[in-house]
């Protein structure tokens, strides 16, 4: 009984979509854009001050299998900072699954009136380089 | 997926061993070719069960993370979802369904229960369960106190294989044997002391480092040691309260009970302690005597504080489970303590012995002087290392020596001729022989060689210097203990073996005559319980008299309500 109700409300629970003017809504925003490859739109929530343009997205190594919990969403006047748990898992076959949990901190400045990711965010390094 | 690593850690060496006891049971067993096949449905049946048990928990507690876990910002995980789907809805129902029908197996045929497939399930289901529920109680209760963040799989995991555990736990009460129930117990109890002693060093060490000064420990956040080792300290003392102290200490005294206090409790206990207490006597002798490679005394000592709540804690395991013992031990010497004893003694004496070896090399290097000490070795560390060893071992040895050479009289004999005594005489005779011999091969090769090169000299004897200690500390040993062992037998010369070899008892159940009879005769006993319930209680001393002067050597004691049949019998 336990498992029908945990596997029916497993499959029938969608993550809500959250307003993107709002920090945790531009993380969300640009984290499901990497995870289905719309570089497009990941690279539209870059603040032109981290160097990465959609190149760098488009070349960013990303698991196209995650589960990304909010952890913690903090703002402090035009900057924000949203933790999140990423459990990236591999392997399709039903014995060959691993997953890993690590927590990415990312940090956010509100530019006109929207909020978008400074530094590197996940998975994004050394953008300036290439 | 750590929890499959988890799994895989407990199931394949289990598994292995299972697969070993299961073919040499059927290949030499009694009932070898019975061909009724009944034994390779039992292990394929729960091994199978065991399988399901494992899918349809992964399963389960992978839905119920995604329940538990926080807001979620993305979803994409289709595979993972779609393996937990299957497992749970495949998994579940087929383990409840080859679980009913086993329980009803158990239920209807007393044999069932003592099948080797269900004494294997019996044991190691609940224990995968318990590893599993232990590490996700560690993480809830560490997040409880702030030093881990929330983990929902970790919660998800308690629920379910906690869960398993409880109705594995009230299954075994139900149908296992006292034997395999008792194997489940003494298991949990290992691990629940081993956990809730490492997670009480670690606390008193932490406890120490900070009234010292190192105030990082109260801090909340992700080094919170604190927390960490408050919540294995937890976790590992509700296992032990469950399987040691409510359950296995109040049941049977079997071997298997003597078994888990004495070598286990009282010698891990007094090993830990010792060890412990001997690493920081070196770290002691090393600052004030020899060649310290750390500059100051707080990164000199800085493990003083672990191996400090080491000595406390392992001599509490120690003194616990001595006053455990003396409540229940008999008056005479049980062949468990008999184990201990050897076993302690055995450690105090190779302790003891690497120490004279490295003081007898030191004293080679220095009376050969050429080269002097190497430069660059702390050669005075080693010479410290080996005078440690010497005081903590040999003291550890003289006593237990003392103590197992203490019997006289009748128990004398009895001990001479204990095989536990046999064996640690023997092992201790050819390995200590074995050493000596290869020491004076290696020894006398490099004299040698350097004879025809001609530059025999003090820096040969130099050369010679670990052959030389090994040589004479491997030949004591070993002299000494072929001396004792020949004192043994003037004492209670090999008799003649009078009496059966063995002998198949067939009537009233009773695992307490086996064992008796056994020590009493020598013979290997098995017992076959009769079904008609026309056998009365075993008379030992009518059992040992006429079994002490029956010529034969195979024999099958039949009990019926007309007193004992003796039967004489060939095995294949």
């Amino acid at each position: 009984m336990l498992a029908v109700i945990a596997a029916v409300v497993a499959v029938t629970r969608a993550p809500p979509t959250l307003d993107p003017a709002t920090p945790d809504g531009s993380v969300q925003t640009y984290l499901r854009a990497m995870l289905e490859g719309d570089t497009e739109t990941a690279a539209a929530r870059l603040s032109s001050s981290t160097g990465c343009d959609e190149d760098d997205v488009t070349s960013a190594f990303v698991t196209d299998s995650a589960r990304i919990v909010l952890v913690d969403s903090t703002v402090d006047g035009a900057t924000a900072i949203v933790t999140v748990e990423i459990t990236e898992s591999s392997g399709s076959g039903p014995f060959e699954g691993s997953e890993f949990s690590h927590e990415e901190r990312f940090t956010l400045r509100n530019e006109e009136g929207s909020w978008l990711l400074v530094d590197e965010p996940w998975p994004l390094y050394f953008c300036d380089r290439s | 997926m750590g929890i499959v690593v988890i799994v895989a850690v407990v199931l394949i060496p289990l598994l292995l061993v299972g697969v070993v006891i299961y073919a040499a049971r059927r290949l030499f067993g009694r009932g070898a070719g019975g061909g009724d096949g009944r034994g390779v449905r039992h292990f394929f049946q729960y091994l199978l069960l065991y399988g399901l048990m494992i899918v349809a928990a992964i399963g389960l507690s992978g839905l119920l993370a995604r329940l538990l876990e926080g807001s979620a910002l993305v979803r994409e995980d289709g595979p993972a979802l779609a393996r937990a789907l299957t497992f749970t809805l495949i998994g579940g129902p087929l383990y409840a369904l080859v679980g009913v029908w086993s329980r009803r197996q158990l239920r209807e045929d007393r044999e069932e229960a003592r099948s080797l497939g269900w004494g294997i399930y019996s044991a190691l289901a609940p224990l995968t369960a318990l590893v599993v529920t232990m590490f996700a109680l560690y993480d809830v209760l560490a997040w409880a106190v702030r030093a881990e963040r929330y983990d929902a799989g970790a919660l998800a995991r308690l629920i379910v294989w906690g869960a398993l555990w409880v109705g594995h736990w009230l299954i075994g009460r139900r149908f296992s044997t006292r034997q395999q129930s008792q194997i489940h117990l003494a298991l949990g109890s290992v691990l629940g002391l081993g956990t809730a002693s490492s997670g009480l060093i670690w606390l008193l060490a932490v406890a120490v480092e900070t009234l010292l000064g190192d105030e990082a420990g109260l801090v909340v956040g992700s080094t919170n040691d604190l927390g960490r080792a408050t919540a294995t300290l937890i976790t590992g003392a509700s296992v032990w309260v469950v399987y040691w102290w409510a359950t296995f200490a109040r049941s049977e005294r079997t071997p298997l009970w003597f078994g888990y206090v004495l070598p286990i409790g009282v010698g891990g206990g007094l090993i830990t302690a010792i060890s412990a207490g001997a690493t920081v006597l070196y770290d002691l002798l090393v600052w004030f005597l020899g060649r310290p490679t750390a500059v100051d005394a707080s990164r000199h000592f800085s493990d003083t504080p672990t191996l400090a709540a080491t000595v406390v804690v392992g001599g509490l395991v120690w003194w616990y489970h001595r006053e455990v013992l003396d409540e229940a031990e008999a008056a005479d010497r049980s062949e468990a303590r008999r184990v201990y004893e050897y076993l302690m003694a055995a450690v105090g004496l190779l302790a003891a012995a690497g120490g004279i070896a490295t003081v007898l090399v030191a004293v080679i290097e220095a009376l050969t002087g050429s080269g002097g000490i190497e430069v660059g070795t702390s050669a005075i560390n080693t010479l410290l290392a080996a005078v440690t060893l010497l005081v903590v071992g040999a003291p550890l040895w003289w006593i237990f020596w003392q103590r197992i050479q203490r019997a006289d009289g009748a128990e004398r004999a009895e001990e001479v001729t204990s095989p536990t005594r046999r064996v640690y005489l023997f092992l201790l005779f050819g390995l200590g022989g074995v050493a000596a011999v290869i020491a004076l091969l290696v020894g006398v090769f490099i004299a040698i060689e350097d004879m025809l090169e001609g530059r025999f000299g003090s820096e040969t004897l130099r050369s010679m210097r670990f052959a030389l200690g090994l040589l004479a500390t491997t030949g004591a040993i070993a002299a000494y203990h072929w001396a004792v062992y020949r004192q043994d037998r003037e004492l209670v010369p090999d008799q003649e073996r009078v009496g059966p070899r063995h002998v198949l008892l067939i009537g009233d159940a009773d695992d307490e005559i086996v064992r008796t009879l056994a020590r009493a005769t020598g013979a290997r006993v098995e017992l076959w319980p009769r079904t008609d319930g026309v056998a009365g209680p075993w008379p030992l001393e009518e059992l040992v008299a006429t079994l002490g002067v029956s010529q034969l050597t195979e024999v099958a004691v039949i009990s019926g309500s007309d007193g004992l049949h003796f039967v004489g019998i060939e095995r294949d």
